[in-house]
């Protein structure tokens, strides 16, 4: 399994913290996850910086990337404030 | 008197520190860019902690907006430089403080004031500042630690030289949701003190300190946790 990890806004909003997810494309999962969580909306996702085993991936990169059986995944969104 | 004070002015570290640890500390020379929301917690926390010598650097002057978390804004102080009034404070607590202040950009400040510097926080408010300090922290081989906020949420790390462990989080990235989010009351403390205990552990040589790590801080769902690593 895949474990999807909800930061900051993302955890906020949508009120997801950890899950499970079969492996495939990030894409693949996104389908996945919005049909069990309708409310999910894509552009927060388009927006959020993700993390794969602590290696940040482009914002280009990420929805095909095949994520794999064992991987954890970050989402979240940077901060530059002071 | 001031025999009394100099013994019993860090007794209440004791319980955590040695009296060898705390030299370490006393003895670290600390440049800190950015006095506002972090920095002016910063400053203070380490001027309490015993901190000695420390030089500030700040272009900006104290204004009605910083009055919900700056911890020397004062409506009488608008208009002042934050490093004027910061110095003054400081020197309010401890007298005999070494403190040297800039009234400029970081990009505008003579290099040659890292020579006498140890460890450098960054406590301004722009990702490309953010990046430009810790590739100065590379040339002159200084440890940075390292903090952001933004709404709810703060990160803080330690990026030893040339690690570039700021440069690469962030990669291409301008600004943050501290656009939106801005910066409430309650964080830039927190985050602030997260910062000094890290530059503890960091003169400490303790593992647990985060070096080369970025620790995510959501305040909103009470989580702490790391999100990279280098």
């Amino acid at each position: 399994m895949v474990k999807i990890i909800f930061l900051n806004i993302l955890r906020s909003k949508y009120k997801l913290h950890e899950i499970d997810v079969a492996p495939g494309t990030f894409k693949e999962i996104f389908a996945r996850l919005k049909k069990q969580y309708p409310n999910l909306e894509e552009k927060d996702f388009q927006d959020c910086v993700m993390f794969v085993n602590d290696v940040r991936i482009t914002h280009l990169a990420r929805f095909d990337m095949i994520l794999k059986d064992g991987d954890r995944v970050i989402l979240t969104h940077f901060l530059g404030g002071g | 008197m001031k025999n009394k004070i100099a013994d019993l002015r860090f007794i209440n570290n004791s319980g955590i520190l040695s009296s060898e640890d705390q030299a370490k500390i006393q003895a670290m020379r600390i440049l800190i860019v950015g006095v506002g929301g972090l920095g002016g917690y910063l400053a203070h926390a380490l001027c309490r902690m015993g901190v000695h010598d420390m030089c500030l650097v700040d272009k900006d002057l104290f204004s009605i907006t910083n009055l919900n978390r700056q911890l020397f804004s004062t409506p009488q102080n608008i208009g002042q430089p934050k490093v004027d009034i910061v110095k003054r404070e400081l020197l309010s607590i401890c007298p005999d403080l070494s403190v040297k202040t800039h009234f400029s950009k970081i990009e505008e400040v003579d290099e040659s004031v890292f020579k006498n510097i140890d460890i450098v926080f960054d406590a301004v408010d722009n990702i490309h500042c953010k990046i430009y300090i810790e590739k100065l922290c590379g040339i002159h081989n200084r440890p940075l630690i390292h903090g952001a906020i933004g709404g709810w949420y703060g990160q803080v790390g330690i990026s030893l030289a040339n690690s570039n462990l700021v440069k690469d989080y962030y990669q291409q990235a301008t600004s943050g949701l501290e656009q939106e989010m801005k910066a409430p009351t309650f964080v830039p403390p927190f985050v602030a003190h997260l910062m000094v205990a890290q530059f503890v552990m960091f003169c400490l040589n303790k593992e647990e300190a985060l070096i080369n790590q970025i620790l995510n801080i959501d305040m909103l769902n009470n989580d702490l946790r790391v999100i990279y690593r280098k």
